[in-house]
């Protein structure tokens, strides 16, 4: 691993100048504006400008592709889950990002299954969408009746809503720019998973070399079960002795 | 797309996911949308993982993504829960509530300043003009936007 990050020799100052990383600055400075403070003009001048940002990197990747047309629908679920993804993060309303990050989960499910991984694909959508963003709206309506609350028009202070995006989506910029070069240098050939029905070939994989991994992770599953209902019967227990104080 | 462009369009995918999730659990406040965020984060790792069981031929990648589904499920579950009696403890979802936890004899320690809240002047409707003008009263509509 050391020698790809060593060997790949990328010429910053040239990808400095190059539309792509202006296409990775826009999408950082619109997160950044996008993200809850009070004024809304200004959240919908991030959203736009980091539409820019998305724009501009889709449609390098697509123009500088060999095959246009698979690459645009790639792009184009992409473009779903990752505007999803910012969406849930900078609505002010917390149902609305529990319903964007839903809608994110369908970008990224049908990633999957653009990969070959269809079994992932209907599981990210059943256990996600169909049980964590149902019980998150739950939780949402028993513990906040009222709608606008003033923690989330306001994220926390200037220096992390700044400095956050800068550095997450400059650390995934620069990265990028490595990759081409440590991957033309180290990268054996893809083998490609073989054709046929998919489930099948993964159900057997995961019966006989992971069966003990399945058991664990049911063991975890009936551990978290129990531990939800003692934290909420325990928790209720404690609240309701200080109120009663 | 050849195999190679494929792999590394779904990790820059996958990276871009992380960004963003790591962006709004650092600077969101509220509870709820810090854990979305933190499963976004867990999304952007999926697709990774399974971009690279695809190149390389394995269904290992594949296996370890059904893992993470399971540990997210257990994760919701007792992360709700836990959010659920701190929200009916101080009756708001508000990060910033806790931020003085501390032991009993410790002296309070605050890390971070909460933001103030800003509130915008509201804009009152306004009457539709009939008869004479009046004198705009400056002193009058500086109180009005303050009811």
């Amino acid at each position: 691993m050391s020698d790809l990050l060593v060997g790949a020799a990328v010429d910053w100052s040239a990808w400095i100048r190059s539309s792509e990383a202006v296409a990775w600055l826009l999408l950082a400075i619109g997160l950044m504006f996008a993200l809850p403070r009070t004024y809304r003009v200004r959240q919908r001048v991030g959203w736009l400008v980091a539409a820019v940002g998305l724009g501009m990197l889709i449609g390098d990747s697509v123009l500088s592709s060999t095959a246009r047309s698979s690459a645009a629908v790639f792009w184009g679920l992409a473009s779903i889950a990752v505007v999803g993804a910012v969406a849930a993060v900078t609505m002010t309303s917390a149902i609305y990002c529990a319903i964007w990050f839903a809608f994110s989960l369908l970008g990224v499910a049908a990633l999957m299954c653009f990969q070959g991984a269809e079994f992932l694909g209907i599981a990210t959508l059943v256990v996600y969408a169909g049980a964590i963003v149902v019980t998150l709206l739950f939780v949402l309506m028993l513990s906040q009746p009222r709608g606008d609350v003033v923690y989330d028009r306001l994220s926390w202070g200037d220096f992390p809503r700044v400095a956050s995006p800068l550095l997450a989506i400059g650390m995934v910029a620069m990265l990028t720019a490595i990759f081409p070069a440590a991957l033309a240098q180290g990268a054996a050939s893809s083998k490609g998973l073989p054709s046929g029905d998919s489930v099948a070939r993964l159900g057997a994989y995961l019966f006989t070399r992971h069966l003990i991994g399945v058991e664990l992770a049911g063991t975890l599953l009936l551990a978290a079960l129990v531990g939800a209902v003692a934290i909420t019967m325990f928790g209720r227990e404690s609240v309701g002795q200080e109120e009663g104080r | 797309m050849s195999e190679l462009e494929l792999l590394q369009a779904y990790l820059v995918v996958g990276g871009l996911l992380v960004a963003i999730g790591l962006t709004g659990f650092l600077v969101r406040r509220n509870l709820l949308v810090m854990f979305l965020s933190v499963e976004i984060m867990l999304q952007g790792v999926s697709l990774s993982l399974v971009a690279w069981s695809r190149y390389h031929g394995d269904l290992g990648g594949q296996v370890f993504v059904l893992m993470i589904i399971a540990v997210a499920a257990c994760e919701a579950g007792i992360g709700l829960a836990l959010v659920l009696m701190l929200a009916r403890r101080v009756h708001t979802l508000d990060v910033a509530a806790w931020q003085d936890l501390r032991e009993s004899g410790v002296p309070p320690h605050v890390d971070r300043r909460i933001p103030e809240a800003e509130v915008p002047a509201e804009r009152w409707p306004t009457l539709p003009v009939a008869g004479v003008v009046p004198e705009p009263n400056e002193e009058e509509e500086f109180y009005r936007s303050r009811v």
